[in-house]
């Protein structure tokens, strides 16, 4: 394990884990042990981790369901205003109010919407656009798991981190302030 | 009293009643109303098979797929395949009754039917009770074999049962999607015999599925709630919640998908069957009350992901399904036979007669093995399913 150095600006620790049910581990110990785990970055959705981080529900739900109901009046809108009030068509003898035909697009509009709007939002939210500058930790998109904890104003707060870290076997131990 | 670990004297003897009503009902119909009587027990016989046959689609994709979660819950669907020979006997039974079901087994309608006669190849009794015997003996026999390798595995926890469970369950289910198109054109579009929609099998198979995990769901939490299911906790119930959520709007899709093709195409042999549905108010509403039952409320119940975890939600969706999954079938079939709407004493008698059936031989099932697997290889994949980080979060 590296030396770790005490420097009065550095806001965060990070410690580097090779398996999944380590990197669990450390942070429920983390959070036992009264420790602001900042975030947690891995290769893949780690099954339990939202609980282990104690995380709150995310709103990304309610985005999606307003998203879709855009959709829906917007499908709904747009057929009923194209085809029943400004040129009305009559497509093989129906009614020009053939709210079945209208189902299919307003099905596919919603589901577009919901989808796009999340999935943009959630990248908003995560600060991943495109050109993003935001820092990515090496080999954690490949094999690497990093639980990131935020210092507070306790001396013993590195030591505590580091512990932990080591405790549940970390590969590496680093500290900086540009993992945000 | 036999099945003493899961039900008490009196549900017993209340199971007992539900038989001896069922019974009743089909002497009262014998006797007084035969032609309402035949439609009504199709109908709940095709149902009580659907149970089954879903239960068993279950089991074949759960080992097709290595699915690990679902290893707790596996005995429920296969106590519930143990239905499938008695209801394959309830459905060879209609054999008597075919005149009240089928317009094609009159031979004068059949001759002075233009359309009738060029499909007399295909629909005559002989041929199409021999189909339906085939097609049973077929699913019997893969049942058979997969709930065999289950039980030898709980003897002598071999691997290799997990492994031929896997090929039987593969094979199982190709033939089941060849065979079962056959068995819902034959038994319930030949109702009416003029009518033909494609996509009708598939329409058949969204019931089948959706509603044998909810009855999947229901036995799990009523096991749950006896405290013989302890190993099944929130994740369990979200993952069926999850299957059963997904599954209404699978059958909603197909819904739209048929209707909108008859809909929009307007042909005379086709919309014959929707016009049915929807000629009298009293079908009408149940027409309607049929979206709202198989889709529009279960969805709207099983949205938030809270409602998948409780027990109190997933029971009351999964019900509501399966009363729903029963409505459409009696749509399927009752409107055919000029059945006016009203739903008759001998289609819930009958129905109530089936349920205790179908409940005696899941229990002789769950009798017959311990209620888990204790040698599958995937059993402590199941049990660990998230279960220590709940409690610890305490967020949801």
């Amino acid at each position: 394990m590296p030396a770790v150095n005490h420097q009065p600006n550095v806001r965060y620790t990070a410690g580097f884990f090779k398996r999944e049910r380590d990197v669990l581990a450390a942070v429920r110990e983390a959070r036992r042990a009264g420790l602001q785990v900042h975030d947690v970055y891995t290769p893949f959705a780690v099954h339990g981790m939202d609980g282990a981080m104690g995380l709150r529900r995310s709103r990304l739900t309610w985005i999606a369901f307003v998203a879709g109901v855009m959709g829906l009046a917007a499908g709904l809108t747009l057929q009923i205003w194209t085809s029943v009030y400004d040129w009305p068509l009559n497509v093989g003898g129906a009614p020009f109010n053939s709210f079945p035909l209208f189902i299919p697009v307003t099905f596919e509009l919603t589901v577009l919407f919901s989808g796009l709007i999340a999935i943009g939002m959630l990248l908003i939210r995560n600060r991943l656009w495109l050109f993003s500058k935001r820092r990515v930790f090496d080999r954690v998109t490949d094999d690497l798991f990093v639980c990131v904890i935020e210092q507070s104003d306790a001396a013993s707060d590195v030591e505590e981190a580091v512990k932990v870290f080591a405790k549940h076997g970390a590969i590496r131990v680093t500290e900086g302030d540009q993992f945000v | 009293m036999p099945f003493k670990n899961f039900v008490s004297d009196r549900e017993h003897k209340a199971l007992m009643g539900l038989l001896a009503l069922g019974a009743l009902g089909f002497a009262a119909g014998l006797i007084s109303h035969s032609a309402r009587l035949w439609p009504s027990f199709l109908l709940n016989a095709f149902y009580f098979l659907t149970l089954a046959l879903g239960a068993m689609v279950f089991v074949s994709i759960h080992h097709v797929s290595n699915a690990g979660w679902s290893t707790v819950i596996r005995r429920i669907p296969e106590a519930m395949m143990g239905y499938l020979p008695l209801g394959a006997a309830m459905m060879l039974f209609t054999f008597f009754g075919r005149q009240a079901i089928y317009r094609w087994t009159h031979e004068d309608v059949v001759h002075s039917d233009g359309v009738l006669s060029v499909k007399a190849w295909l629909l005559n009794t002989p041929s199409f009770y021999a189909r339906m015997a085939i097609i049973l003996a077929i699913w019997i026999a893969f049942m058979v074999l997969l709930r065999r390798e289950s039980l030898w595995q709980d003897e002598d926890g071999r691997l290799e049962h997990t492994m031929s469970s896997k090929k039987i369950s593969a094979v199982f289910l190709v033939v089941f999607a060849l065979t079962f198109p056959l068995a819902s054109f034959d038994w319930l579009m030949s109702v009416e015999p003029e009518f033909y929609s494609t996509i009708y099998a598939f329409y058949c198979f969204s019931g089948l599925f959706v509603s044998g995990i909810a009855a999947i769901a229901i036995l799990v939490i009523w096991l749950r709630r006896r405290g013989v299911l302890p190993e099944v906790g929130e994740e369990h119930l979200h993952n069926l919640g999850k299957l059963i959520f997904g599954f209404t709007t699978f059958w909603a899709y197909i819904w739209i998908s048929q209707y909108l093709l008859i809909y929009y195409a307007n042909l005379p042999e086709e919309t014959i069957y929707y016009i049915r549905q929807m000629a009298t108010p009293g079908w009408y509403g149940l027409f309607l009350l049929n979206l709202f039952l198989n889709w529009i409320i279960p969805f709207v119940i099983l949205l938030p992901r809270s409602a998948k975890r409780r027990e109190g939600w997933l029971m009351t969706a999964c019900l509501i399904v399966l009363v729903g999954h029963w409505l459409d079938l009696y749509l399927m079939i009752l409107p055919q036979v000029g059945a006016a709407a009203m739903i008759s004493p001998y289609d819930l008698t009958l129905g109530a007669g089936f349920t205790a059936l179908f409940l005696y031989a899941f229990l002789r099932g769950l009798k017959q093995a311990a209620l888990l697997p204790v040698h599958d290889p995937y059993l402590q994949e199941s049990l660990a399913l998230h279960a220590h980080e709940e409690a610890e979060a305490g967020v949801y």
